[in-house]
């Protein structure tokens, strides 16, 4: 199979992707000893569509994120917006670009400077991009970028240090939002947020998903919150895709032992549900010397002999599922 | 027989701006051998109870602290360790009770092989000489499952991953064999297969050992399957306190029923679609030197009355074992 078989939608929509990823890699280090963070990672992400990315610390999520938008450059493989090669821009087409193609962060406080007005910061970004023309506008914009994430016009004169964990991530948004991008790319928006809070920024993201028509890659550890916003899921680790499946199937019928795992290991808040799973064993193997075949199987419960020679290649199991493991046969027999 | 009974617990705080009343009047106990959870966001008091009922809050702030901390030791001996010289609460830590913490990197330290510290605190506790010290905590880090420990005991904190590093506070809670031990987010910090490993390993020390657990958590899902008895803090006060399938199938106080119902993974059964917007408490907690007259949770409360401004509801008894501060939740006939 075509990586490019693996980059189209699930729903075979004849239209370019509004985000392409091919065979993605993004090393660190030195070339004898490179840390393979990202080691060939293929998605795509249609206009519309909210794509989570999960996995845990060390998986490449918030480097997919940051290579995706071109913050970080890619090592290895390409980035397509719009079926055009972001690598390949100049400076000046870049600049133009980023308007388009925004990113939330996981902590609002560390990306927002402490000593300007938060009228002044987002009007930064407006001038930036050169949104705002004539006297008065910057204000009016303003305002109503800090009532669309449901703050107040008076807000503007505030410096962050006086808003609270929720209301500065709603300032994170609101930045992200006043070039007007088509694409935003949320890493872990929520997880500095207490849970209260979190779900009242859960609705907010979905709501002006809505209205501004985003398209989101949504990148996180917590599986609930990307079962409950996400319309299908990237499942990373060590830097490589396990699966790609439907939100729905996936948490429905996972097929990847690796993400089996995950879901096991994620505990509900239903003390009635019994706790059977056996946690997986170990760590996270070091991605400067991730295992040989399948990154996987040093975890694995499933892991035979044949796993350390090859590494599996993402296929389709199922139609829209995607999956890397050689162990089909216990893929499609064995999930619940 | 209950391991510890808290009373009527109050810490405040001096500062510049005013008085804070970071716990007001908690009060609850964990059963020998059984795990309390406390349940709250940031700013509800929880890791302050803690660390009063350790007398770890720094000397140098203008702490108040009152109320009663009945601990039942190995020996039956009751002792309020709020009271306790310090001489005895340092045997007394060193002995029967342990804390383990949110980031073990913070609680170790980075220029001693963790070998050395477990050993340290060996010798100091339990006046073991160096050569049996170095052997238990070999055993120790066997206990808690390290892998190659007998190499890894000669490891310095930084070349240990996070879930390592949380093993290792471990080892160094059970040197002491704790008659209870306090866990302060102990697996906030860690990823989620990781923190199925670890509770899954304090599960199995609390069978073998009886030891007893305070739980402190913002992590509903963990409490679920790994508390016995759940106390759920707001604003430094108890709001409701009960066994935990109880609570879980039957939440009593708004904002406990809030918390529940705002969870992603609660929105919808498996196979049901999402709905289009999650319950959300609205607003946000009131900053503590401006807390509102009557009771905290009125200003976020869908259900709030008039009368609920005048006064803090007092925590009644509601049920059997089951108590809310809520003037929407009867009080129990009985009680």
């Amino acid at each position: 199979m075509s990586m490019h078989d693996i980059a189209q939608p699930a729903d075979g929509s004849p239209d370019v992707p509004l985000i392409e990823v091919r065979d993605l890699r993004r090393h660190f280090g030195t070339r004898d000893r490179p840390v393979r963070a990202v080691d060939g990672v293929s998605f795509a992400i249609r206009r519309g569509e909210t794509l989570g990315l999960v996995g845990e610390s060390g998986s490449g999520k918030s480097t997919i994120g940051r290579t995706v938008l071109r913050l970080l450059d890619c090592t290895g493989g390409q980035v397509l917006y719009r079926g055009e090669d972001i690598a390949a821009l100049s400076g000046a087409r870049m600049r133009r670009l980023r308007s388009r193609l925004q990113i939330i962060f996981q902590d609002p406080y560390a990306s927002l400077n402490p000593k300007m007005r938060i009228g002044a910061a987002l009007g930064e970004a407006l001038s930036t991009h050169g949104l705002h023309q004539g006297p008065g506008q910057p204000e009016r914009r303003i305002a109503e970028l800090l009532d669309m994430v449901g703050l107040r016009a008076e807000h503007a004169a505030r410096f962050p240090h006086e808003f609270s964990g929720g209301q500065r991530q709603r300032i994170g948004i609101a930045r992200a939002l006043a070039v007007e991008p088509e694409f935003i790319v949320a890493d872990e928006p929520l997880s500095a947020l207490d849970v209260s809070i979190q779900a009242q920024v859960i609705n907010l993201l979905a709501d002006l998903r809505e209205r501004l028509s985003l398209t989101m890659l949504f990148i996180s550890h917590d599986l609930d919150v990307v079962e409950y916003l996400c319309d299908r899921v990237v499942v990373l680790y060590l830097g490589r895709v396990m699966e790609i499946a439907p939100t729905a199937e996936l948490f429905a019928r996972p097929l990847h032992p690796y993400t089996r795992a995950l879901l096991a290991a994620s505990p509900k808040p239903d003390p009635t549900i019994e706790h059977v799973a056996v946690p997986l064993r170990g760590d996270i193997p070091s991605p400067v010397n991730p295992p040989s075949g399948c990154v996987f199987r040093t975890r694995c419960p499933l892991a035979t002999d044949a796993c350390a020679q090859d590494s599996p290649t993402l296929e389709e199991m199922l139609p829209g599922r995607f999956s890397a493991c050689i162990r089909k046969d216990l893929m499609l027999s064995n999930a619940p | 027989m209950n391991r510890l009974e808290v009373r009527h617990l109050c810490t405040s705080f001096v500062t510049d701006e005013g008085r804070v009343d970071a716990v007001a009047d908690v009060s609850f106990a964990i059963r020998a051998g059984g795990t309390t959870a406390i349940v709250g966001e940031s700013g509800s008091g929880k890791s302050v109870t803690s660390l009063t009922l350790m007398r770890l809050l720094p000397r140098a702030t203008r702490t108040q602290v009152s109320g009663q901390a009945l601990f039942v030791t190995r020996s039956g001996q009751a002792v309020d360790l709020l009271t306790l010289p310090e001489p005895q609460m340092r045997a007394l830590r060193g002995n029967e009770v342990a804390m383990i913490f949110q980031e073990p990197m913070t609680s170790l330290n980075p220029v001693f092989t963790i070998g050395e510290q477990i050993a340290e605190s060996l010798r100091l506790h339990k006046r073991m000489d160096r050569a049996a010290a170095r052997a238990q905590a070999l055993r120790l880090l066997e206990l808690v499952e390290i892998p190659a420990a007998r190499q890894r005991q000669d490891e310095y904190p930084h070349q240990m991953s996070g879930g390592m590093r949380q093993r290792v506070m471990i080892a160094l809670a059970m040197a002491c064999d704790p008659t209870l031990l306090i866990a302060d987010e102990p697996t906030t910090a860690l990823d989620v297969t990781i923190q199925a490993q670890i509770l899954t390993l304090m599960r199995r020390l609390q069978a073998q050992t009886g030891m007893s657990i305070l739980l402190i958590t913002h992590n509903l899902g963990v409490v679920a399957h790994h508390a016995d008895d759940v106390a759920v803090m707001y604003s430094g006060r108890i709001v409701e306190a009960a066994p935990v399938r109880p609570l879980f199938a039957a939440p009593q106080h708004p904002y406990t029923r809030g918390l529940l119902d705002c969870l992603p993974g609660k929105s919808h059964a498996a196979g049901q679609p999402r709905p289009a917007r999650l319950f959300a408490i609205r607003g946000q907690v009131s900053s503590p030197l401006a807390p509102p007259p009557g009771c905290a949770f009125e200003p976020r409360c869908d259900h709030a009355l008039a009368h609920c401004r005048d006064a803090m509801p007092a925590l009644v008894d509601t049920a059997p074992q089951r108590q809310a501060r809520c003037v929407l939740v009867p009080a129990a006939r009985d009680a």
